[in-house]
């Protein structure tokens, strides 16, 4: 683990790309999720983030899920968060953030929303 | 994971610490295993080409002897077909010839008419000639006649030549068969000799290959122990291996590494050096300065500091002389930094020594000057303030060497008048001259009135817009409406108005104000309530549980210390019995409140720490000694896109949704302290 985060790249399917990680997404480690996710925003791209690993996630992380999220949209894609651990779900409860996050139990269940997304 | 999406993704470098080291695979068996491998699959091509080669050669003789042999044999029948019983005299013949030859498997001679006249099986003379069955041409570069023929089948290989009569008549056939296989018996004798041959070359390689190796190879045990010693922090002797291939080069290499390595951990002991340097340095100018506000009479004076972000180069004073009179001085001392400091303390020491003896504030400023003009460094010169108020005759006398006007709150008035006066910095110019420079003006002073001192700080406080100074106009409007409050409102005015005036980044200079105002009946009870005082007590009685029961852990003032905060609340035995949700609620509020003052009261100073405390049964408490500073809570609209595209800010709402109650307490006698209740 890489001072406490550990992301790795899932199969691509289509126009999504798969990111998984686990660990601390804090003040040290939320940075490097940005760096990881945001080049692949743009041209309708769509990102899915499995967070079952995350042991702790505080504003750094959560800030960084919404500009993620905020990105992807902006440039007709979308980000959707699999099976996210009780620490995400903590805080994304706490700030009233389900409206804004959209939550997939499953990968698969993530690539089909996409999907049905693009054609709707 | 799929092959597929292996091969696709980048995998983050998982650095594998804790991990054994695969078993070692020496280069010298490699490059071993690869020269023998190369030399057996030469040798075997070789070998292989050679048997090719020699089977032909040997194929072509044995058909071409062959075909000599036919010829023979028809020449030496001849006359015997022309007698009435070749038989007899061919047999002899037929005889001989495959005693001769032992490879001989046939040989026959036809008549005319196609019947036997010469075999060696006794049987077949007489009958007809049948060739045998499936015989095909033998493809030779033997040249034949056209009545001659080469054919073979898998067993035996035919040469036939025709017998002709003296005339040229053909008067039959001679027909002689080889084995095959005794071409394969030719060759198999040869093949012996090159497997010897090839075994003692793949032997010799493979030695030869392992000396060498062995050879080039001995620089790395040098070369490995070097590395470790030199990881190990020995950074004194450097790597003695002369070789001339690129070990040579890479042990070249690793000493300059060394050498650049020293310099740096050099320059990095040297800073640290400084910076603990610093930090003494802070602290003694922080206890130079007088903490509380000082009471003469019905006088107020009240002091304040903001320094810029390194250590501080102001100096103000208020201190109690023998009869009942208070002075005050103020001085800016030119740059920054650790100087600034050490003439700060200069000047402080200087004035305790000096200001019993000297009545008047122009008298003690020249003194000043004499006696800091011996060990001020040349170029270091510092504008300075200093009065002394009788409180009861109301009376202010000052004297002033360069620095700014005295503002002056007249509360009969409401109006703010700058008294100026005479006088140039101290250690300007050596040599005494400052005295004749110096005045002491008296200012009559009535109740309600303050006077106000401050250093460039404050006036020349630049607007983040357009760098405009804050100026002498505005700290008269602000004084005028801070002064009915009191000194303390007065200083916290000036500081909060530069500081907006600013933008609130960090500020360039030193702020100080000094003020001394004569309190009246009014301007106390409309002074707010000193902050230090009423509102810290529920923040002491928490800190008084805390030392009384309470769970304790210390931190480094760093963000990744702050990721241990988890661990030490699982540790305690109480919490470890809490549900999830709740343990999670408490470490992420501690998180985010740790980030907090790391990021503002300590500005990421890291050689601090900061301690954070459970009180049974659901409180927490953090101690900091950093900046006091109160969190400004905004509430963020999620709604808005541009609010999360920012992605961050997030941090004091959390704390206040994780928490029922968050409380702060900067600048309480035990430092700051901030309460969450879960």
């Amino acid at each position: 683990m890489d001072d406490g985060i550990e992301i790795e790249r899932g199969e691509t399917r289509g126009k999504t790309v798969v990111l998984r990680v686990r660990g601390r997404l804090d003040a040290k480690t939320a940075l490097r999720l940005l760096e990881r996710a945001m080049p692949f925003a743009g041209m309708g791209r769509s990102l899915v983030l499995t967070l079952s690993g995350i042991t702790f996630m505080g504003s750094s992380g959560i800030g960084v899920l919404l500009a993620i999220a905020q990105a992807f949209q902006d440039r007709k894609g979308s980000l959707r968060l699999v099976a996210p651990s009780a620490a995400v779900e903590s805080v994304v409860k706490l700030l009233n953030l389900e409206p804004f996050l959209k939550i997939d139990a499953s990968e698969d269940a993530a690539h089909s929303a996409i999907t049905g997304q693009a054609s709707a | 994971m799929t092959a597929a999406s292996q091969g696709a993704g980048a995998r983050d470098p998982v650095p594998r610490s804790g991990r054994e080291r695969p078993r070692l695979v020496s280069i010298r068996w490699i490059v071993a295993a690869a020269s023998v491998f190369l030399t057996a699959a030469v040798g075997l091509a070789l070998t292989g080409v050679a048997e090719r080669n020699a089977r032909r050669v040997l194929a072509e003789a044995a058909e071409g002897a062959l075909v000599l042999q036919a010829r023979n044999l028809a020449l030496t029948s001849a006359d015997a077909l022309l007698t009435d019983y070749p038989e007899l005299t061919l047999a002899p013949l037929v005889n001989r010839m495959l005693s001769d030859q032992k490879d001989l498997r046939l040989v026959i001679v036809v008549d005319r008419h196609g019947v036997i006249q010469g075999h060696s099986e006794v049987r077949r003379i007489g009958t007809p000639y049948t060739s045998p069955r499936d015989l095909r041409p033998a493809r030779t570069s033997v040249s034949l006649d056209s009545t001659e023929t080469l054919t073979r089948n898998d067993e035996l290989l035919f040469a036939s030549a025709p017998i002709r009569h003296r005339n040229g008549e053909v008067i039959g056939t001679a027909i002689v068969g080889l084995r095959v296989e005794s071409i394969e018996r030719a060759v198999a004798r040869g093949r012996g000799e090159q497997h010897v041959v090839f075994g003692v070359l793949l032997l010799a390689g493979i030695v030869a290959s392992v000396v060498l190796m062995s050879l080039l190879l001995r620089p790395i045990a040098a070369l490995r122990a070097g590395i470790e010693r030199i990881g190990g922090g020995d950074l004194s002797a450097t790597l003695a291996i002369r070789d001339r291939t690129e070990f040579g080069l890479l042990a070249d290499a690793i000493n300059h590494m060394v050498v650049r390595l020293r310099s740096a951990q050099a320059d990095l002991l040297e800073r640290e050096r400084l910076a603990h340097e610093m930090q003494l340095a802070q602290q003694i100018q922080r206890s130079l300065l007088p903490a509380t506000p000082v009471r003469a009479g019905t006088f107020v004076v009240q002091g304040g500091q903001w320094a810029a972000t390194e250590v501080g180069g102001d100096y103000y004073d208020v201190f109690r002389m023998p009869d009942g009179q208070v002075a005050m001085a103020i001085a800016d001392v030119s740059g920054k930094g650790l100087g600034g400091c050490m003439i700060a303390s200069m000047i402080s020491a200087q004035l305790r020594a000096l200001r019993d003896d000297h009545g008047s504030p122009a008298a003690l400023l020249a003194a000043l000057d004499e006696r800091l003009g011996e060990t001020l460094a040349p170029g270091s010169f510092f504008t300075m303030f200093y009065g002394v108020i009788d409180p009861e005759a109301g009376v202010l006398t000052i004297a002033s060497a360069g620095h700014n006007p005295l503002a002056v709150y007249r509360a009969r008035r409401n109006e703010v008048e700058w008294i100026k006066t005479r006088g140039i910095p101290l250690g300007a110019i050596r040599g005494g001259i400052v005295r004749t420079t110096l005045d002491d003006v008296e200012v009559r002073l009535e109740p309600g009135d303050a006077a106000v001192q401050f250093t460039d700080g404050v006036s020349e406080a630049s607007s983040e817009t357009d760098g405009e100074q804050f100026g002498f106009d505005r700290i008269a409007g602000v004084i005028r409406e801070a002064a009915p409050h009191g000194a303390a409102s007065i200083v916290e005015a000036l500081h909060t108005a530069a500081d907006r005036w600013r933008g609130g980044g960090a500020p360039e200079d030193d702020e100080t104000v000094l003020v001394a105002s004569w309190a009246t009946a009014d301007s106390v009870k409309a002074a707010p309530p000193d902050i230090a005082d009423a509102a810290a007590e529920p923040g002491l009685s928490a800190w008084a549980a805390a030392q009384a029961a309470g769970h304790r852990l210390e931190l480094p003032a760093r963000i990744d210390a702050l990721a241990g905060i988890g661990a030490w609340l699982r540790g305690i035995d109480a919490v470890r019995a809490w549900d999830d949700e709740r343990v999670r609620l408490a470490e992420l509020a501690l998180y985010e409140a740790s980030c907090n003052l790391v990021e503002h009261a300590y500005r990421m100073d890291s050689g601090r720490t900061l301690e954070i405390w459970w009180v049974p049964d659901d409180t927490f408490l953090i101690r900091d000694h950093g900046a006091p500073f109160r969190p400004r809570r905004e509430l963020n609209d999620f709604a808005d896109p541009d609010v999360r595209r920012r992605g961050r800010g997030f941090g004091f709402e959390l704390i206040h949704l994780a928490m029922s109650d968050v409380a702060y307490y900067p600048g309480t006698i035990v430092g700051n302290l901030t309460t969450l209740q879960l």
